[in-house]
């Protein structure tokens, strides 16, 4: 054992569906290779990527195949992780354990300052928590960007219990990924950020709703709980704190955080009107933290580092950093963790790399499929809360898809009302039917029936939406079809029938 | 005295039957969830057999109807969109001649959409079973059914 | 707080919706999924509203109002908003005037004329007409989950859903849906209260009576008349007929709610066999004869009778299902014209234990409380009542007490709908309540949770009490009652800790061989923890019938005047002359089992009984029709011809509750009206009228040109009544007794200073056991009770579409002693006690323990009260209804099920 080599190769799901997997399996029986399963880098567009550790650090290969295994254990054709740019101009707190760590290895959590905003935790009072937090500036990474002491106070002081603490692992917006790559790559850090909420409100339970699609991020979780426990980290005040996951059944509006409470209690994943708000009467209708998990990952650095280093980054009003997830047609897809305040341009250019090869940029969309699209002279927009608002977009949880040249605007706009009508739960009225109306003016359109009065039509349908909906599912459906037909009208217009 | 009629509180009404657990646990060992079996899960949660229905009736995930042997889930998600997910499916349609919610005639594969598996920046994404395939291209579609049988 | 909504300045309490507040102010917001019922939901949008310094349209049924706050629920944004989500409803709704009206109406007043969608897509064609009383036509539905809100909040029976999601969203009962089948109701666990229709925007759920006979062209405010809830109605009338019974939401025992019988079971007004002529016997048969014939020849009978043999010779039963003036009027003939007391009611067989033990502790037999303290109370304690079936009203109170966390103890051999629900079901043998309750008192005693100021200060008597339950200790209380110690202690804990503990008892406490013990028994735990004399506490007897509260309070008793004043009161006799010109009798009458054993002795030679089935509902029925065929004249008076009327001489229709004006009593001791909504079958007198006329037949015309000249005496000779007046009554809360004087404003609560008798009074009882135990002739104990379908003789809910739901009493057996009788659900057994025996259909039920049965008594054919004994309770003549030994029989080595039978258990 001790003449083999030690290989890290990711164990994230996508490293292993871009190749890791067939890596891991060709190479297992390789009595000269000790492959150490870790987190994802997240610089995907490299994956399967296998490293080795070098004087100046880890050495990666890239896009490796099972038979480049002789030049790597031969040291061949590394590149140093440093030199990597992508991955060298970010800047990595809340994923910095990413690529680097054993995700179940609370010794590696720990050697790296995992535990410590913990520790920090139990020295401060609820109180000073909660101040700390204010101090920092944090907004909810989920969507809403709520600021997060402001909710921890409100629980901190809502009466009755027990307490919850809710971790939405939902992830349901398409194109993101960074909440499964913590849950598969950094248990730890959630539930840290959990336990330091439980202590600041007074919890005493807390759950993590997954979604049923991340089978991987479930089994990781489940056995850092096993672990976390064993190790008697689920304990607050000699009180046992103990951390469910509980699966989703594939319902996107079962991320939203009142959905989620309903199905969270075996219900159906029905929105509820508010208020009173999750943290007055959440869970069993008791105070309850419902915060994404990003959210959660974010705060034990807080505390280990204090409010004031998290305020010194980013923007006015949008403070720490931003966890990007690159998808569609860039060349590189990946997560890009960095400072609020860069523009898509940059951010598209830097990270991304411009477009894969083959590939025409036609337009952007952030914040997932509720986000605005942006054509090419909608670029300069800084990446922060206010920009966005100001510019009726959404930040989202982060995740932006790039689209080229082939796609089909009208098709595309018909496809995010589909799935609204497919993901709508069906309380309220202008989504619930507003949705298929909607998906069934776009076909028309799509299939050559369209009129200009069904432009007006889904203006109208749109206001409706918008502003009549009780949640963001239906009041942000509109979004991408209203900016697909105002930056990219002449597709519309061109399949009217005259 | 309040703390101890608390405990007996707390010891004599216990967390509410959870419904939508209970129906991902059967259709776990099962494969899906016989409507035959509702008065009875209705009965063991104390609960009614509208509140299994209503449950049962809201999330894609539960089948009222057995399943295909395996089944194959397309991400319909917008990186996969914008990676080609559409010409996959219909690839697959093709190749089953199934249409999505569908059953192959045999009984082997049930074909259905998802809408992301987190896996956008290797998209597009299909997911067989547990097995996740990402960058599927189209013409790869024969070859990856192949290993099921 | 004050706010600012469309210019106008409204004032509004804290936790007030800006959709609430400005309703209260008298501006209206248009809403499709709100009520006053339920939580607010906000489903339909159409409440939108624009707050200033806020972006957005909240929906005003869900935001809160804040101080200063400045609201427009009018402005252009927000009616176009309405206008396009009208337009969203119209366009999956059936084309033109065949959408739902209230949303044609929207679509006029929003000024939409058109809708815009071309070819959408509509709602999925669903029709559930499996509900005896209402259909649901999904066309007509708008997906507002009101009707779901409403059965999950108001009634809490959770029958109903949404299913699927998003667009194909709509509500269904059950399961069957996923069947494909449209009869969700029908296979549901429905019970048909009617919550869902009335809280329905759109009429998708709708009355079979209103689809049957057209809509309502007026409504007409009244009680219902089965059960002591007293619920507030508007009877909707069309061409001189009542088409629909709505629950009032300004009723003040129900809010709006009601229940199966009282909202769809009032279809036998026009049973095909109602009465209408007098019917006088020939023979075996009965010959119509005209109303003055009929009159004459009681007036004729009765004044025979006196004549020769003296006026103990003539008793009446009134009815504890007729009005107040009625009864009145009943007991004034039997004193005034008779010159007896030869009066009893109902009450006798119900809850006279009550008044017994109630009177010895209290001073008073009536609720402490009232209903609404059911949401003050921090503790519910049921003894021996079954409300979610007997109360329905009430019983959907307490369930909703329990949906907010307040702890639920249950104490009922049976496993009732409230046990299953409640923190702590004691699953007492039948018959040992005072065992069971004197062990709560020895936990209460020996862990110092007694109430000391309250002992002290306003009881007399503990020492003796405390005495007594010394010895019962849990341990001994369990082998006695069959429930584990620990239970017992726990219970003990919750009722004397919580504060404010409020006990409901009912029938299971009531008709045993010491039914007045127990209701002492639990008075004992009532007075030894000051739960007592303040709101949200005390000791409430769920007086059964609509009106068995009223026939007792206004003297249909042989041992009590109007207001329980005793006969013997000097002050009283010289009013009682005073007023009607006639002496009032000081002797006591005889009592209901009394009279059946001086008919038998040939002393009692005329009966005259007022909508009673006791040929039916008295146990020892083969007694009771001994007794009754030994009359020399049998008058009965009732609506339909009930076993009773089958023995009689002489038959005289009644007026249903429908059909006349008057006064009930509920269980609250709230006196409300009910008021004529159609006419009566043609020439027929109402009760009332029929006693004036014979007793001026009889030399002693009573002249009355309204039942409220009936109350205005009622409330010039009884104290507890002279505040009462009709029009006082005509205010939707009607009047709590006491009602002193004419300023007072009614009693909601009793006892608060002082009791009757100054301080209440500890009377310490020992547990004795009941009548019958079992043996080897008859080793299993019959419980007898009601069911929520049917209502006591069944007369009435027999002659409804009830019949569709429910059809037979069935026997309920466990399924140990089902196994080891070899029965099968549905086969038809034998039922047989030492009195006489049975036949009716078993049932396998998880209701019961083993070693137990269970059934009604609501059908004739099953001949049920024929097994039941004399044994009554001591003191006040309670018949022992709850413990009866018998053995089952199967009637055949092969019998079949019963063929059809319809039946439905609560669980
Ligand atoms: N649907 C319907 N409603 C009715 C009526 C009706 O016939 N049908 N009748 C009306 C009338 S007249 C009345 S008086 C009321 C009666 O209403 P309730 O008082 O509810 O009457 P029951 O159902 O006869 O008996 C109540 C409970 O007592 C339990 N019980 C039996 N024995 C014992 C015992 O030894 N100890 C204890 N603790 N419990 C015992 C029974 O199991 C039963 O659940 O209902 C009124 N409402
Ligand atoms: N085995 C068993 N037997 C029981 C009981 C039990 O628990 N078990 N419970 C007992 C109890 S608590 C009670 S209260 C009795 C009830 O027994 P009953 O009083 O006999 O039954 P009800 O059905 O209330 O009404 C009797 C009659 O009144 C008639 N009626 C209704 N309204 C009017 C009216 O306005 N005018 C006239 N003239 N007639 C009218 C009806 O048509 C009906 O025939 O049953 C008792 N019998
Ligand atoms: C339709 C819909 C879907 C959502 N999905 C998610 C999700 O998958 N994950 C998430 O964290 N938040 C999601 N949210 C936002 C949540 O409602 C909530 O704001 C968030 O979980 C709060 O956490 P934060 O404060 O950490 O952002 C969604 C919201 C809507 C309206
Ligand atoms: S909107 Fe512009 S100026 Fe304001 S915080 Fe964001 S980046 Fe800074
Ligand atoms: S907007 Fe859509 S998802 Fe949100 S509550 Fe309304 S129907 Fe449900
Ligand atoms: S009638 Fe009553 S019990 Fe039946 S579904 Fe409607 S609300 Fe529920
Ligand atoms: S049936 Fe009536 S109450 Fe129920 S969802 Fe439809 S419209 Fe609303
Ligand atoms: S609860 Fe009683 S009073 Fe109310 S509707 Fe039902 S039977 Fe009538
Ligand atoms: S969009 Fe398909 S995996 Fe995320
Ligand atoms: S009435 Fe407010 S949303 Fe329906
Ligand atoms: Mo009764």
């Amino acid at each position: 054992m001790s003449s083999a080599t030690r290989l890290y190769l990711s164990n994230d799901t996508s490293a292993r569906a871009a190749g890791a997997g067939l890596l891991a399996d060709a190479w297992a029986a390789r009595p000269d290779v000790q492959l150490i399963r870790l987190s994802s880098r997240g610089a995907f567009f490299l994956e399967p990527m296998v490293e080795r550790d070098s004087p100046d650090g880890r050495v990666a290969w890239c896009n490796v195949q099972p038979e480049d295994l002789p030049s790597i254990l031969a040291g061949t054709g590394g590149t140093p992780v440093r030199s990597i740019p992508f991955l060298a101009n970010q800047t990595r707190f809340t994923c910095a354990n990413f690529g680097e760590t054993e995700p179940l290895a609370l010794d590696e959590y720990q050697a790296r300052g995992g535990l410590k905003g913990l520790e920090e935790a139990f020295r401060l009072t609820p109180d000073a928590i909660i101040e700390e937090l204010r101090v920092s500036q944090l907004r909810g990474r989920g969507g809403a960007a709520f600021p997060v002491w402001n909710k921890w106070k409100v629980a901190q002081q809502a009466k009755g219990g027990p307490k919850y603490v809710v971790a939405n692992a939902d992830e349901g917006d398409a194109g993101t990924y960074c909440d499964r790559m913590i849950l598969e790559g950094d248990p730890f850090r959630l539930l840290e950020g959990m336990l330091i909420c439980a202590r600041a409100i007074g919890a005493s339970r807390g759950y993590v709703y997954c979604r049923q699609e991340y089978p991987a991020a479930a089994v990781t979780l489940r056995a850092a709980i096993q672990k976390a426990d064993e190790a008697e980290l689920l304990e607050l005040d000699g009180e046992p704190f103990p951390i469910e996951v509980v699966q989703g059944a594939g319902s996107y509006v079962c991320g939203e955080e009142t959905a989620l409470l309903e199905s969270l209690e075996g219900k159906r994943g029905v929105v509820r009107a508010r208020p009173p708000y999750p943290a007055q009467a959440g869970l069993f209708g008791r105070p309850t933290i419902v915060s994404n998990v990003l959210t959660f990952a974010t705060i034990p650095q807080i505390l280990s580092r204090g409010g004031a280093w998290h305020a010194s980054l980013g923007t006015e009003q949008s403070r720490g950093t931003i966890a990007l997830q690159l998808g569609g047609r860039v060349k590189h897809p990946g997560l890009v963790e960095v400072p609020f305040g860069l523009s898509l341009r940059q951010v598209l250019e830097q990270f991304g790399g411009g477009m894969a090869p083959g590939s025409r940029f036609k337009a952007v969309q952030v914040g997932g499929p509720l986000g605005s699209l942006f054509p090419a002279d909608g670029l300069d927009l800084p990446i922060c809360y206010d920009a966005f608002a100001k510019a009726g977009a959404v930040l989202g949880h982060g995740g932006i898809v790039v689209y080229d040249h082939e796609t089909d605007m009208v098709d595309l706009a018909r496809h995010f009302m589909a799935f609204t009508a497919d993901e709508s739960c069906g309380k309220c009225t202008p989504c619930r039917i507003g949705s298929v109306r909607g998906r069934e003016i776009l076909e028309r359109i799509q299939a050559g029936g369209g009129t200009v009065e069904d432009l007006t039509l889904l203006d109208d349908l749109g206001e409706t939406m918008k502003l009549a909906s009780l949640c963001a599912l239906g009041g942000r459906a509109p979004y991408p079809v209203l900016t697909a037909i105002e930056h990219f009208p002449v597709e519309f217009r061109s399949k009217l029938r005259t | 005295m309040h703390e101890q009629v608390e405990k007996i509180h707390r010891q004599v009404r216990s967390e509410p039957p959870n419904i939508l657990k209970t129906l991902l646990a059967l259709q776990e060992q099962v494969g899906h969830v016989p409507v035959e079996a509702i008065p009875e899960i209705a009965h063991s949660l104390g609960t009614t057999t509208a509140h299994i229905a209503g449950v049962l009736s809201y999330y894609p995930d539960l089948r009222v109807a057995a399943p295909g042997r395996h089944i194959i889930r397309v991400c319909m998600g917008e990186s996969c969109y914008a990676n080609g997910c559409g010409r996959v499916l219909r690839a697959l349609q093709d190749r089953l001649r199934t249409d999505v919610g569908e059953t192959t005639s045999g009984g082997k594969f049930t074909l259905d959409t998802m809408s992301c598996a987190g896996n956008c920046a290797v998209s597009p994404t299909v997911l067989i079973d547990r097995d996740l395939y990402g960058r599927v291209l189209p013409s790869e579609v024969e070859t990856m059914l192949e290993r099921y049988r | 707080m004050k706010l600012e909504i469309n210019g106008q300045v409204v004032v509004a309490s804290p936790g007030d919706t800006i959709y609430a507040a400005a309703k209260k102010a008298g501006i209206a917001i248009p809403g499709l999924c709100t009520s006053n019922h339920l939580v607010p939901f906000g489903s339909c949008r159409m409440c939108l509203c624009e707050v200033e310094g806020q972006s957005g349209t909240p929906a005003s049924c869900t935001t809160p109002v804040r101080e200063g706050m400045i609201v427009h629920t009018e402005s252009g944004r927000v009616n176009r908003l309405r206008k396009h989500l009208v337009e969203l409803y119209l366009s999956e709704q059936p084309a033109g005037d065949r959408a739902p009206e209230p949303l044609q109406w929207l679509a006029r007043s929003y000024g939409l004329t058109h809708v815009r969608y071309p070819q959408p897509a509509g709602r999925e064609p669903v029709v559930d007409r499996s509900n005896p009383f209402f259909v649901f036509d999904n066309a007509a539905c708008i997906s507002c989950a009101r009707c779901v809100g409403a059965c999950d909040e108001i009634q809490g029976t959770h029958a109903l859903t949404m299913l699927y999601r998003g667009f194909a969203s709509r509500p269904t009962a059950g399961d069957a849906a996923l069947s494909g089948e449209a009869a969700g109701f029908a296979s549901s666990n429905c019970i048909s209260c009617g919550a869902c229709v009335k809280e329905c925007p759109t009429g998708a759920l709708i009355e079979k009576t209103v689809l049957e006979e057209g809509a309502p062209v007026h409504a007409v405010r009244t009680t219902c008349a089965y059960c002591g809830v007293g619920c507030s109605f508007e009877a909707g009338v069309r061409e001189g007929r009542v088409v629909r019974m709505v629950p009032a939401d300004d009723g003040p025992s129900n809010e709006g709610h009601a229940c199966m019988k009282g909202r769809f079971g009032w279809t036998y007004n026009y049973a095909p066999d109602r009465l209408r002529m007098p019917l006088l016997r020939q023979g075996d048969s009965w010959k119509e004869i005209s109303w003055s014939a009929a009159l004459d020849r009681i007036a004729e009978e009765w004044s025979r009778i006196k004549e020769v043999h003296g006026p103990d010779a003539l008793a009446t039963i009134s009815s504890s299902r007729g009005t107040n003036e009625e009864n009145y009027l009943f007991g004034k003939f039997m004193r005034c014209v008779i010159g007896s007391n030869h009066i009893d009611n109902c009450a006798r067989v119900c809850h006279s234990a009550t008044v017994t033990g109630m009177m010895e502790t209290l001073g008073a037999s009536a609720a402490t409380n009232s209903i609404h303290d059911l949401d003050l109370a921090k503790l519910i304690l049921v003894v021996g009542a079954n409300p979610t079936e007997s109360h329905p009203v009430l019983g959907a109170r307490i369930k909703q007490a329990v949906r907010r966390g307040v702890p639920l103890i249950v104490v009922d051999p049976r496993r009732t709908e409230l046990a299953r629900l409640a923190d702590l079901h004691l699953q007492l043998h039948p018959g040992t309540n005072v065992a069971l309750l004197n062990g709560m008192g020895h936990v209460i005693a020996k862990e110092h949770l007694t109430d000391a100021a309250f002992v002290r200060d306003r009881t007399d008597g503990v020492e003796e009490w405390l005495k007594v339950v010394e010895e019962c200790t849990p341990e001994l209380t369990s082998k006695l009652t069959g429930v584990p110690a620990h239970l017992i202690a726990e219970a003990a804990r919750l009722y004397a800790t919580s504060g404010v503990s409020m006990a409901v008892h009912g029938l299971g406490m009531t008709e045993h061989r010491w039914g007045s013990h127990g209701v002492m028994a639990l008075v004992n735990l009532a007075l030894a923890t000051g739960n007592i004399g303040r709101p949200g506490t005390g000791i409430n007897p769920l007086r059964g019938q609509n009106n068995v509260q009223g026939a007792s309070d206004v003297g249909c008793l042989p041992t009590f005047f109007a207001g329980y004043q005793p006969l013997t009161d000097p002050a009283l006799a010289a009013a009682h002359l005073a007023v009607t010109g006639r002496p009032l009798p000081t002797a006591r009458g005889m009592k209901t089992p009394d009279m059946w054993d001086a008919a038998l002795a040939g002393t009692l030679k005329s009966l005259w009984i007022i909508g009673y089935d006791v040929a039916q509902t008295d146990p020892n029925l083969k007694k009771v029709h001994a007794a009754l065929k030994s009359l020399d004249f049998l008058i009965v008076q009732d609506l339909f011809l009930s076993e009773t009327a089958k023995l009689a001489h002489l038959i005289i229709p009644g007026a249903s509750f429908l059909e006349k004006d008057g006064t009930f009593t509920n269980l609250e001791r709230r006196i409300q009206r009910i008021r004529k909504a159609v006419e009566p079958p043609e020439g027929l007198l109402p009760d009332w009228q029929v006693v004036c006329e014979v007793s001026a037949r009889m030399g002693y015309p009573m002249q009355y040109s309204h039942p409220s000249a009936i109350m205005d005496e009622i409330a010039q000779l009884a104290p507890t009544f002279a505040g009462v007046s009709f029009d006082r009554l005509d205010a939707p809360e009607g009047l709590q007794w006491p009602v002193p004087s004419k300023d007072h404003p009614g009693t909601s609560l009793m006892h608060d200073v002082s009791f009757p008798k100054g301080k209440a009074q500890f009377v310490a009882v020992d547990y004795l056991p009941p009548g019958e135990t079992p043996s080897e002739a008859y080793p299993l104990v019959l419980i007898t009770g009601r069911i929520l379908q049917h209502y006591n003789c069944g007369a009435q809910t027999r002659r409804t579409d009830i019949m569709q739901v429910v059809d037979t009493d069935v026997l309920e057996i466990h399924a140990d002693d089902a196994a080891r009788l070899e029965l099968r659900d549905g086969e038809p057994v034998r039922l047989v006690s030492a009195r006489g025996e049975a036949r009716l259909p078993v049932l396998i039920s998880e209701r019961v323990q083993p070693g137990e049965l269970f059934t009604s008594f609501h059908f004739p054919d099953t001949d049920l009260n024929v097994l039941l004994s004399s044994s009554a309770d001591e003191s006040s003549k309670c018949p022992e209804y709850k413990v009866s030994t018998v053995r089952v029989e199967k009637v055949l080595p092969t019998a079949t099920p019963t063929p059809s039978m319809h039946v439905m258990l609560i669980t």
